[in-house]
């Protein structure tokens, strides 16, 4: 099937309704409180879609970028980011078409086996259901599908792509290499909105981005506490929030509404589950369509995410903020992303953050989502069960669904597989 | 030493004084029950049959075992292999896919690398002249390897395509220093020139896709009535295509890193428009009729690329179509319809 995606027709119609849709969850969380951070979730999420929705009202370019494009450069040069996998799949959430997206990605020849969030994203395009991209970006690290996806969805639009690449080690000479990758990135960029990068705006964005993960590694060490005093969901709004938006302030002010939030907690030796029965660490994404699962084993299990591996964890090694060399420390602080870190560099530290997170964070058991169209993750799941169960002495149920799709597996089915699991450690 | 994606610099491990051996597996499909514990039923399966084959203990001869960051599945089924020692050293480089300065310089520190821990293993000193001696042993063989699949330009080539695959495959598990002579003497013995033959031709097909090496698969295929006169294999053309050029590049590193990375390319690389380049000549030269394209259940760097490259051959009326297929397979009843459909398509029905 020949498909040519013409610019400025857009049905913005799903759009919208993914927008009128988080802006009554965030209305609604202004009358019904839960806690602050999740209600700057709330309103970060809605300011990117409308950002998005209205970047060509707002003569700003609007960047699509793969997984792990540091999103600091594009508000530093006043793009507007759109992250071509997740982004749709927040849509989807909100409006529940995940199935219609996925019908429409497979009508461009992509098989269903393909990663669900890469063929919603391809399926929203070919819908017309995307505003119009000025220029990808996509990044080659750790997923072979996040840089193909992005390829077909420029070809698709017609629109000029580039891809940056990133070493799996980080010796000072990677990091030079890498360093190359984001200059050529911003040349990329200036060619494209035919202006320069203000200097100045890329040491406050790349400043915003380091003192959110710095944030974040804060709270990392607070929630060592027992109980568990974050909320199970929370750790899913953390990747994603970051993930779409570093580099702006929202993410910034949303993450010390998390610190405060979980700093109170301790304080009064409290947790969102009523009563913390298991510890669990989290491995890979839970189904982000799922978020009351997560509620569920929070508030009937009993059962807390202690820490969630490929969603919030950072690494020990502080992360620096350096004014005069703002470049460098964004390809530092950017390799050392989650799911980056777990995806790109190899088993074994992998193998070594997960033992030492079982330890520091007391779990009592592992629950690894493998969402079976990845097909970086899944592929060390033995290796992880098996150096849990000889170091650390905790079981690992390994839980076959799909991040994106819905359909795959039906969440009760899902809650039966995992009760039957807590009833089987806590006998 | 094994090695396993085309991009490894197989004249560093003879140089340090290994045997190269392609890890390529045996020929045919085998049970995956055990690997697919360890790797994950999207990994494909030509990486699930490696690593089962090493469980076997298949590869049990090897010191250790280089590859590169080809892909999502190479790379897990190399950190895997690594985790649970099948081999005393592993070796795992990182692969760019753009070919810039920048990514040059930068693929070279990983062949200077992979040279620094295969001497540390070996205990050789891998010096510029012993490194030199590689590269010329290592560009015979590539070269006669071309020269003998170029006789395939013929009207009637003298070898068909299964032929020209299992010479590879020998070529890349024996010595160079045997194979070499035995490759002289076949081409030797080849006619001079194109033999002037009457009767029926052949529809005369291209075969595409990652890593084949199955010669029943290929025989299978040129048993339907076609003769297979070129690929872009990795298993075949792509690992002899291309030598390393000493006279442009003295420093033997630089002009096997330089070699390595702009062979070639396979889908993995982001420059389609050399191997979209590369492969229209070969169709214009090899007069190629048709394409048949190889697509490893769950790869997706090949199956996107047969999309983009079926749209580019529908411009010269070349037909194309893909076989999804597991690794290893030698043909079934359902690969012998499509492929007997698609021959009498391209006219030798």
């Amino acid at each position: 099937m020949e498909h040519n995606l013409q610019k400025n027709v857009t049905d913005f119609g799903t759009l919208d309704k993914a927008i009128d849709s988080l802006r009554s969850i965030y209305e609604h969380r202004q009358k019904h409180p839960t806690t602050d951070d999740e209600l700057l979730y709330y309103k970060a999420m809605l300011k990117y879609l409308s950002d998005a929705r209205n970047a060509r009202r707002d003569g700003k370019l609007l960047i699509s970028h793969s997984a792990f494009v540091p999103t600091e450069i594009l508000y530093a040069m006043d793009m507007v980011p759109w992250h071509n996998a997740m982004a749709p799949g927040a849509m989807a959430n909100a409006t529940k078409c995940h199935q219609e997206l996925i019908n429409s990605g497979s009508s461009y020849g992509l098989p269903q086996e393909c990663c669900s969030a890469h063929l919603m994203a391809v399926g929203a395009l070919l819908k017309g259901w995307l505003p119009p991209f000025d220029a990808f970006v996509s990044a080659y690290m750790g997923c072979d599908m996040a840089a193909i996806g992005s390829k077909i969805q420029s070809e698709l639009c017609d629109a000029p792509c580039f891809n940056i690449e990133a070493p799996s080690s980080h010796t000072e000479e990677d990091l030079k290499y890498y360093v190359g990758q984001l200059e050529d990135m911003i040349s990329f960029l200036e060619e494209q909105s035919h202006q320069k990068l203000d200097p100045g705006k890329l040491r406050e964005a790349v400043r915003l981005g380091v003192q959110a993960a710095q944030v974040c590694q804060d709270i990392g060490e607070i929630r060592k506490a027992a109980p568990a005093p974050l909320r199970n969901r929370s750790a899913v709004q953390q990747y994603l929030l970051h993930l779409f938006m570093a580099g702006s302030g929202e993410v910034v002010d949303y993450f010390e509404a998390v610190r405060r939030g979980v700093v109170e907690n301790v304080r009064n030796k409290k947790g969102p589950a009523p009563e913390e029965k298991h510890r669990i660490l989290t491995l890979f994404l839970p189904p982000l369509h799922y978020m009351k699962m997560l509620d569920w084993l929070e508030k009937e299990q009993g059962a807390s995410s202690v820490m969630e591996t490929h969603a919030c964890y950072w690494g020990e090694a502080p992360i620096e903020f350096n004014p005069d060399r703002p470049l460098e420390s964004l390809a530092r602080k950017s390799l050392r992303q989650p799911m980056l870190r777990q995806l790109h560099s190899g088993l074994e530290p992998l193998l070594d953050d997960i033992v030492k997170q079982a330890r520091d964070y007391r779990a009592d058991m592992a629950l690894y989502y493998a969402s079976i169209t990845c097909r970086t993750s899944p592929a060390t799941v033995r290796a992880i069960k098996e150096v849990l169960m000889e170091q650390v002495h905790i079981p690992m149920m390994v839980i076959d669904c799909d991040s994106s799709d819905p359909t795959y597996t039906p969440e009760d089915k899902l809650k039966d597989s995992i009760k039957e699991f807590l009833s089987t450690v806590a006998d | 030493m094994g090695w396993v994606c085309t991009y490894t610099p197989e004249e560093l491990l003879h140089a340090a004084g290994f045997l190269p051996v392609r890890v390529i597996g045996g020929c045919g499909e085998i049970p995956l029950g055990e690997a697919e514990g360890y790797l994950y039923r999207t990994t494909c399966s030509a990486m699930r049959t490696l690593f089962q084959l090493g469980l076997n203990k298949g590869y049990d001869f090897l010191d250790g075992l280089v590859t590169c960051t080809t892909c999502d599945s190479v790379r897990r089924f190399a950190d895997n292999w690594r985790h649970y020692a099948l081999t005393p050293f592993t070796h795992i480089l990182t692969l760019p896919h753009k070919i810039t300065e920048p990514d040059h310089r930068f693929w070279r520190e990983q062949v200077v690398e992979l040279k620094d821990k295969l001497e540390q293993f070996s205990g050789v000193r891998i010096t510029p002249e012993r490194l030199k001696e590689s590269i010329s042993l290592f560009n015979e063989t590539r070269g006669l390897l071309k020269a003998l699949a170029q006789t395939r330009k013929w009207d009637y080539p003298p070898i068909t395509g299964s032929e020209l695959l299992e010479i590879v495959n020998a070529g890349v598990r024996m010595p160079k220093e045997q194979f070499n002579p035995l490759l002289r003497q076949l081409l030797k013995q080849l006619p001079a020139s194109p033999p002037q033959l009457t009767g029926e031709r052949k529809p005369r097909i291209m075969l595409g896709g990652s890593l084949l090496n199955n010669s029943d698969f290929v025989k299978f295929i040129e048993g339907r009535g076609c003769v297979v006169v070129a690929d872009e294999l990795c298993s075949t053309s792509r690992y002899f295509w291309d030598l390393v050029d000493l006279d442009r590049y003295p420093d033997p590193i630089e002009a096997l890193s330089r070699r390595y990375l702009e062979h070639f390319p396979c889908a993995r690389m982001l420059t389609t428009a050399e191997r979209d380049e590369r492969i229209m000549a070969m169709v214009k030269d090899y007069r190629v009729q048709g394409l048949l394209y190889e697509v490893i259940r769950y790869c997706v760097h090949y199956r996107y690329d047969f999309s983009r490259l079926k749209r580019k051959l529908q411009s010269l009326n070349i037909p194309a179509l893909e076989l999804e297929m597991e690794y290893g397979v030698s043909g079934s009843g359902q690969l012998m319809t499509r492929v007997d459909a698609f021959i009498e398509m391209v006219g030798g029905g």
